[in-house]
């Protein structure tokens, strides 16, 4: 049930006068639209204001049956003497003044202004009790009445604007998903202080822009101008959880953020706020194992001892080819994917002694790609045991020639710029003796981690 | 067939007293009904005299498919909207906008003393700048608590009108009032 087809039906809900079945459909969407809640109340209060606001003598007053008696009993004054238009000719004589003086005034609200906005009103609440193009044709018929409105009517400022909102509305039911935006565009720049109808009007183009231009952008750009001015709007969880999910196809990034917003709104209770929370945490557990390294391919040892120690260009520094077969420190050495999910239980922790018999004065080189959706600066956190090299896009970004035990995040180089797309990255940890081993994540320069940044050996591609 | 059917078919039968005893039965919610319209004892008296005659005069139109309550706040609203037009040439008003112009004998009920003197006078000047219609199905809806249906009956509109006259008239009271209705929403 849409909200305005709510509204219209809440005089009966507060009556409790619609069928049990519409009464129960107002209920529910009552239960989880604060705006169309926040209207009931106002009507109940405005209701009751207006009864309690003119002060009603009690009783009757004196004279009233008695007037009645003496009235009724004086024979029928309605006696027609003349032609009807004789007795109706001060009346019409009137009306031809009222027209005149009508025509050379500036023109604003009029009962007649009224009528031909109820008149165009009318046709489009009808056309919702048909369907395909029967209603059509009722929201074109519509649609014509109301553009002559505005037109007509440009500067009455209470019903101009809701005029537009329905002639607005009658371009998205038809699908003219461009000009219903220039309509709706045309109410914020005309009407910019009237609240109710600027709320409206951008929550529409919300909705828009996500369903009928594909534009989460846009959409987001309306959707933070309501935070940020309507923190209270009603359907604002709603709105930012649609923007969230347009987003996901987009930019885990901004689904993130958006649910993360969502989330946000004070809004106790509310269904589309429990799914917010529900799909950031489980983004949140989703970006974890992307951040960090914990697939990869890797080659070694080679040797690390002596003129071999730490700045000396094994192969793998001149050349990637995961075909390749390489003199290493125990014989010939290949390309091999390490997986290793389990180690985000050890905050991304990859042990190397298990997987190499020789640790004494031995060096892995360790091979992946990193995606960015945008061409941007990220933060690299490395901690080894011992010493390690980075290489971000075959440029040497980061040496440590420590000889030390194994910390996460022990080196934290300053934001590095990354393509858009695959960037390569090469590491090489090395070690002296003892425990070896090492960790790589990736986060936003702000340390926070970023849904749209993941590591990927095989650059997207399925193995 | 319902008391108010009966005194109706004896008054068309020509007996005065039964036409007396829908009068009695109806004088009250009729005049209140007159001075939500027009604001003022007098001429609310004067309304609901014209309209009770107006409803002797065409009592053999009442079909009894309406309520005769219905069927008579119909005339009583008309009544009132002609004395309205006739009355304020200028500006078209159904409430007094000044707390003077109340009838010097109205006492206000126990709700009315839960507002505060100027949110009712905010509340009228609000109501006042609805359009006719739109004042009249409010008024019949908030202050008499008529059902919509039965407003469509004496607006002789459809239900359809009533609505999308109600929505606008809780519209613009809600704007007009907004300063007031926040400090009771907040």
């Amino acid at each position: 049930m849409r909200c305005r087809q709510t509204e219209k039906q809440l005089p009966e809900y507060l009556q409790g006068s619609l069928a049990p079945s519409a009464q129960e459909a107002v209920r529910r969407h009552l239960d989880r639209c604060d705006r169309c809640r926040q209207s009931l109340q106002s009507l109940e209060t405005l209701s009751e204001w207006t009864q309690a606001s003119a002060c009603v003598p009690a009783g009757v007053p004196a004279g009233l049956l008695q007037g009645v008696r003496e009235r009724i009993k004086k024979p029928s004054q309605s006696v027609r003497l003349r032609p009807w238009w004789w007795q109706k000719a001060p009346v019409l004589a009137a009306a031809l003044v009222v027209i005149i003086v009508a025509s050379l005034l500036p023109r604003g609200p009029s009962a007649a202004s009224k009528e031909d906005f109820e008149r165009a009103l009318n046709l489009y609440d009808k056309a919702f009790e048909y369907s395909g193009r029967q209603r059509e044709a009722r929201l074109l018929e519509s649609l014509k009445l109301l553009e002559a409105f505005c037109e007509k009517y440009s500067d009455d400022e209470v019903l101009a604007p809701v005029a537009l909102l329905f002639l607005a509305d009658c371009h998205r039911q038809q699908g003219r998903a461009d000009r219903a935006v220039e309509a709706y565009r045309d109410i914020l720049r005309r009407f910019p202080s009237d609240r109710e109808v600027v709320l409206e009007a951008r929550t529409a183009l919300t909705g828009l822009y996500l369903n009928g231009l594909n534009d989460p952008e846009r959409a987001a750009e309306e959707a933070t101008w309501l935070l940020e001015h309507e923190k209270d709007c009603s359907g604002l969880v709603e709105l930012c959880v649609a923007v969230a999910e347009k987003y996901e196809t987009v930019s885990r990034r901004e689904a993130f953020r958006w649910y993360a917003k969502a989330e946000g709104v004070q809004n106790p209770g509310n269904a589309a706020t429990r799914v917010a929370a529900q799909r950031r945490q489980a983004m949140q557990q989703e970006f974890l194992v992307d951040s960090y390294l914990t697939d990869c391919w890797m080659i070694g040892p080679f040797d690390n001892s002596g003129q071999f120690k730490f700045s000396y260009a094994h192969p793998p520094e001149k050349e990637i080819d995961l075909e390749a077969t390489y003199p290493g420190k125990d014989g010939d050495v290949q390309w091999r994917r390490v997986a290793d999910a389990a180690n985000l239980a050890r905050g991304g922790h990859i042990d190397l002694l298990p997987m190499y018999e020789t640790n004494q004065y031995a060096a892995v080189y360790v091979l992946t790609y990193l995606y960015s959706p945008e061409e941007r600066k990220v933060r690299f956190l490395m901690g080894s045991d011992d010493s390690i090299r980075f290489w971000l896009n075959d440029e040497l970004v980061w040496s440590n020639p420590a000889n030390r035990g194994y910390g996460a995040d022990q080196d934290r180089p300053e934001p590095l710029f990354v393509h858009q797309g695959w960037n390569k990255i090469l590491l090489r940890v090395s070690n002296d003796a003892g425990l070896w081993g090492f960790s790589l994540r990736v986060t936003d320069q702000d340390h926070d981690i970023d849904p749209d940044l993941r590591f990927d050996p095989l650059r997207g591609e399925k193995s | 067939m319902s008391q108010d059917q009966t005194a109706v078919k004896a008054a068309l039968a020509g007996d005065a007293s039964a036409y007396e005893v829908l009068v009695q039965r109806y004088q009250q919610p009729m005049f209140r009904l007159a001075f939500r319209y027009l604001g003022d004892t007098d001429r609310a008296r004067a309304a609901c005299v014209e309209a009770f005659e107006r409803a002797y005069r065409g009592l053999a139109q009442f079909d009894g498919r309406a309520q005769f309550g219905t069927w008579l706040y119909r005339i009583v609203a008309n009544t009132c909207k002609s004395h309205l037009r006739r009355q304020t040439r200028e500006r078209e008003r159904f409430l007094p906008l000044e707390a003077g112009n109340a009838a010097p004998d109205s006492r206000p009920g126990p709700r009315s003393r839960l507002l505060e003197q100027e949110t009712q006078q905010e509340v009228q000047r609000a109501i006042a700048t609805l359009s006719p219609k739109i004042r009249s199905a409010w008024i019949l809806f908030a202050a008499e608590g008529l059902k919509v249906a039965e407003i469509a009956q004496v607006e002789g509109c459809s239900v359809g009108a009533v609505k999308s006259r109600l929505f606008h008239a809780r519209r613009k009271l809600q704007a007009e009032l907004r300063e007031y209705l926040g400090e009771v929403t907040r």
